[in-house]
């Protein structure tokens, strides 16, 4: 038999610890993907994704049960991933802020478009530059095609309006775009 | 359908919407060089990323997970440690009830044994009913002063086993409240414990 979120949830604060694992194995992957597609490698990923899991644990009893939990889960993750991603970027003393500058110094392939699909090239660069994306236009190239939400559910993850996260995404499918063309983004 | 237009359309297909003007754009791109370049790009993008999510090898993060948790959500703890604190109390709040019950039938009995109220009140001897109301009274004012029924027991010089009775009353109650504060300290340890789990 298959329990619900919200009946996973209900035992887990009823004390049934085995409900969250049960919920987190029915999600673990999605969070996994979107994070890698947050922070760009697979360490990172696993890390903000156990941390996300255990910030949502110890916030169980707030989660409103007619939300979806794997969105509020996303909304967790995307805050993880987010001070990952600035604690790392701290270290490497870079600033977050300049997207452009960060893409003109992602390096190009030599490759063409074709072979860059075949060598798996092409999926190292768009990661890459995936993880050089300002936080908003990373959160939704992570979401819809390494989380697999729709627009709207991004929108509700994200609190912001569908337009935004359509705009954000546009925007950061032409830089992908641009990348894998090897164009060199001019300000 | 000029190039913005196109784009425009295309890009929301590429969202996942369904767009009645799709075809109309897909027409165009194919027919214009560098929309259908741009089209290409954007496809390549999609394949790029679908290709990198594919690889993705998948970490057990559930498992690690768990061996990160306490044993119980602390959520559950809490609302366990409520119930054992109500639970102490209704035992605190049955064990006053049960011992004023003793206390009342001791003191009525040691009235109609002993022929007098223990606490010296005045008996209205006239009528039966009245006379029981006023000795139960007494009875129960009694068992609450068993110290005072002493007192005045030897004051107004009643039989010696009144006192002796008397003082096994104060014995009696000062076990009740011994153990009282036993089984309040007992609970109180394990709603103790139960906190330091969390
Ligand atoms: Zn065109």
């Amino acid at each position: 038999m298959e329990f619900s979120d919200a009946e996973l949830i209900r035992q887990c604060l009823h004390g049934d610890n085995g409900a969250f694992d049960v919920l987190m194995r029915r999600y673990q992957r999605q969070v996994y993907n979107f994070c890698y597609g947050m922070l760009g490698n697979a360490d990172d990923a696993s890390d903000a994704s156990q941390d996300a899991f255990v910030k949502s644990y110890y916030a169980l009893d707030s989660f409103r049960q007619d939300a979806q939990f794997l969105t509020w889960m996303y909304r967790i993750a995307s805050n993880v991933c987010i001070d990952l991603h600035r604690k790392r970027k701290r270290h490497q003393s870079a600033s977050l802020d300049d997207e452009e500058q960060s893409f003109r110094e992602l390096p190009s392939s030599d490759l063409t478009p074709d072979e860059m699909l075949q060598s798996c090239e092409g999926s190292r660069l768009v990661v890459d530059a995936v993880s050089r994306l300002s936080e908003s236009h990373r959160a939704a190239v992570a979401m819809f095609y390494f989380g697999g939400l729709s627009i709207r559910e991004i929108a509700t993850a994200t609190k912001r309006p569908e337009g935004t996260v359509k705009s954000d995404l546009h925007y950061a499918r032409e830089m992908l775009r641009r990348k894998l063309e090897g164009v060199v983004v001019e300000v | 359908m000029n190039c913005k237009q196109a784009r425009e359309i295309m890009n929301l297909v590429f969202d996942g919407e369904m767009n009645p003007l799709e075809a109309g754009a897909r027409e165009h791109c194919g027919a214009c060089r560098e929309c259908g370049q741009w089209m290409a790009g954007m496809e390549r993008v999609t394949e790029c990323v679908t290709s990198a999510r594919k690889q993705l090898s998948q970490p057990d993060i559930a498992t690690l997970v768990m061996s990160r948790l306490p044993a119980r959500h602390p959520a559950s703890v809490e609302r366990r440690r409520v119930l054992i604190s109500r639970r102490a109390l209704s035992w605190m709040l049955m064990g006053w009830a049960a011992a004023f019950c003793i206390m009342v039938v001791l003191g009525a009995v040691a009235f109609k044994w002993l022929g007098t109220p223990i606490a010296g009140e005045r008996v209205v001897q006239s009528y039966s009913v009245s006379r029981t109301i006023a000795q139960t009274t007494a009875a129960i004012v009694g068992a609450f002063k068993p110290l005072g029924a002493a007192v005045g027991s030897v004051a107004v010089g009643y039989r010696s086993d009144a006192v002796d009775l008397a003082i096994a009353l104060v014995l009696l109650e000062i076990m009740i409240l011994i153990m009282g504060c036993a089984v309040w300290r007992r609970h109180s340890k394990i709603s103790g414990s139960m906190s330091v789990l969390v």
